[in-house]
């Protein structure tokens, strides 16, 4: 037998992961959960998620991040599953030196990025720059604080950890089963979209929902690049719990965040093929 | 041959701190305060002045040791409310606020004026800015109005703000901050004459909105958009106007003809402490002459004593003199918190339009 799959090796190789999830994450979960369902003298109540589902600015904020979390999902699947393609077929030292390059960003202070991109899309940064060089705009337009200057800044953040996720999904897949494709007859752009893709449907599941999950609760993009102008549930939830001290609707709302998160990875999970 | 050297190494480590440990404790001394540990809640920006001008003086003098617990404003009252029932802090450090809110929240007590031997030498408002007892103002600071003198004519009102000329070139600070709704409170004064009518406040800063830039919840965004020459013409805390004049822009900052809103930093009691006389010292401590002089010359606080005196070109970065303090108004915090959440809803709708 192997002595990795014997019981207690597995307990001891899981364990302490477990535990540390176990107290750091689950109980506290739970406790946020079950306050959520709690009126002020412990009784069951639903008033809580009425009064917040019922606001018209929860409303407005929820769909806006919605929206912004189901526009830079699709684009980082777009543009980054052919560049995790792409490296997935390289040497290894190109790899590791392209891999390198495409989780610097993830290394750099996320306030540090994100203000780089208030240089670029000012009045006077490159962007504006150049779309007024080429007359597109007759004097430097607002491109910060608009829901556009948060897409473009989540893209930035998230697209490097959907290309990580992919390309060690795709390291796994067996090139002789492409040239097995390829043998049979199917073009590459077939074999690409019928047996790539679905062999490395894990991996991209894992991708979209990391990518989705992160634009959803994301905080310091959302809060520097739309500042007042562009409210989402990450802001709206640190303004009811540290400015309002609002513990009650910031729980809802963080409550509806997960629920809202756990569908879309239900829903993406609805469409892999139904034989993997 | 190597682990008898790294053994050795460690032993004499050791010991030397054994030894030097032993020195510390057989010093001793015959202060009021020795071996009590006071803890305060505080920002922690400027650490290294503070310790120099305040902390490491103060334990030296009463021969107790100063524990920081550091944070901004919210993330400190959060946890003092969260450990209510186990206090640790004896000294807390608020803006006005949310010293307003921690008493409401019942984890600051008091001061007790007798201990407080400094307490004549402080502006008259530095006193009990928020009623009770429950804070003494030690540090002051004011809402001020800045423009770039290359690109507005001269600024003098607060409704300048609102001339088509500025369009897009204008910033404020967003309601959850502590000058978001003095803000409010201006442009009520600057188009109805005092603080009365808010409603029209509101009218004037939706008709505002459209035109600026962003509002900022920080004034290192401000110094940002600021330095990205974005902003020509905004209302700034007046601890950042040193990094203001040092853009190297063309800026100059106006008491505009209705006032300025001011605030003080509060140094309150914490609820359940058991160093209550060590507490109001500290507090005492805070507001006496040197420590006030000194954290003035640093920039760090602008003082609240009347006799302390500091050079002009210092005094430009602080909210000091005469012409300036005369023309703040300080806010009702009881007042502005009864409303809060009334105005931040507001305030989201106007800029979610």
């Amino acid at each position: 037998m192997n002595p990795l799959k014997s019981k207690k090796t597995l307990l001891l190789l899981a364990g302490p992961g477990f535990i540390f999830l176990l107290i750091f994450f689950f109980l506290p979960l739970l406790y946020v959960l079950i306050e959520s369902f709690q009126s002020d003298v412990g009784q069951f109540t639903l008033r809580r998620y009425y009064d917040v589902i019922s606001d018209a600015q929860f409303k407005l904020v929820f769909i806006r991040t919605l929206r912004m979390a189901l526009i830079v999902t699709p684009i980082a699947v777009i543009v980054g599953y052919p560049c995790a393609y792409f490296i997935s077929k390289l040497s290894a030292k190109k790899k590791s030196i392209l891999t390198t390059i495409i989780i610097l960003p993830l290394m750099t202070s996320p306030v540090a990025r994100t203000y780089a991109w208030i240089v670029i899309l000012g009045k006077f940064g490159i962007v504006n720059a150049t779309l007024t060089a080429l007359n597109i705009f007759a004097e430097p337009t607002r491109l910060l604080y608009t829901e556009g200057a948060i897409i473009v800044g989540l893209l930035q953040l998230f697209m490097p950890i959907l290309i990580l996720t992919v390309s060690s999904s795709l390291e796994n897949v067996n090139s002789e089963v492409e040239e097995a494709a390829l043998s049979l007859g199917s073009n590459r752009i077939g074999v690409f979209f019928r047996v790539v893709v679905p062999l490395s449907f894990e991996g991209l599941i894992m991708g979209i929902t990391l990518v989705f999950t992160g634009c959803f609760t994301a905080y310091v993009t959302p809060a520097i690049l739309g500042g007042a102008n562009v409210l989402t549930l990450s802001t709206l939830m640190r303004e009811q719990a540290l400015v309002l001290m609002n513990w009650e609707a910031a729980t809802v709302i963080a409550v509806l965040m997960i629920i809202t998160t756990l569908i879309i990875y239900n829903g993406i999970r609805a469409f892999k093929p139904r034989n993997m | 041959m190597k682990k008898i050297l790294v053994m050795c190494l460690v032993l004499i480590t050791s010991f030397s701190f054994l030894i030097a440990q032993g020195n510390k404790e057989s010093e001793g001394s015959d202060k009021l305060y020795d071996n009590e540990v006071l803890t305060l809640s505080m920002w922690g920006y400027n650490m290294d002045i503070l310790e120099k001008n305040i902390i490491t003086p103060f334990e030296e003098e009463y021969g107790c040791e100063i524990v920081v617990e550091t944070g901004n404003n919210s993330d400190r009252l959060t946890k003092m409310v969260a450990r209510k029932e186990n206090p640790v802090v004896d000294v807390a450090l608020f803006a006005g606020s949310h010293t307003y809110k921690a008493k409401e929240a019942g984890v600051i007590k008091p001061y007790d004026p007798s201990a407080i031997t400094n307490l004549d030498s402080i502006m008259e408002q530095a006193k009990d800015p928020i009623g009770g007892n429950y804070g003494i103002g030690y540090s002051l600071s004011n809402l001020g109005l800045f423009y770039r003198t290359d690109k507005c004519d001269e600024i003098t009102s607060w409704k300048d703000l609102l001339d088509p000329a500025y369009a897009s070139s204008v910033s404020i600070p967003t309601i959850t901050t502590t000058y978001g709704p003095a803000f409010i409170y201006m442009l009520t004064k600057a188009y109805t004459g005092d603080f009365e009518d808010t409603e029209v406040g509101w009218q004037k800063l939706e008709e505002l909105a459209p035109n600026l830039v962003t509002a900022y919840s920080r004034s290192s965004e401000l110094n940002t958009l600021i330095a990205q020459e974005e902003v020509y013409i905004a209302p700034f805390s007046s601890f950042a106007w040193g990094s203001i004049a040092g853009s190297g822009l063309d800026v100059a900052k106006v008491i505009p003809e209705e006032g300025l809103p001011g605030t003080f930093s509060v140094a309150s009691v914490g609820a359940g402490t058991k160093n209550e006389a060590l507490a109001n010292e500290f507090i005492n401590w805070l507001i006496s002459y040197d420590v006030q002089l000194n954290e003035a010359l640093d920039q760090v606080d602008s003082p609240v004593r009347l006799d302390v005196e500091v050079p002009q070109e210092i005094a430009d970065n602080l909210a000091y003199g005469d012409e300036l303090v005369n023309s703040l108004y300080f806010f009702d915090e009881a007042e502005i918190a009864s409303h809060q959440e009334e105005w931040i809803n507001r305030w989201n709708s106007i800029f979610s339009k």
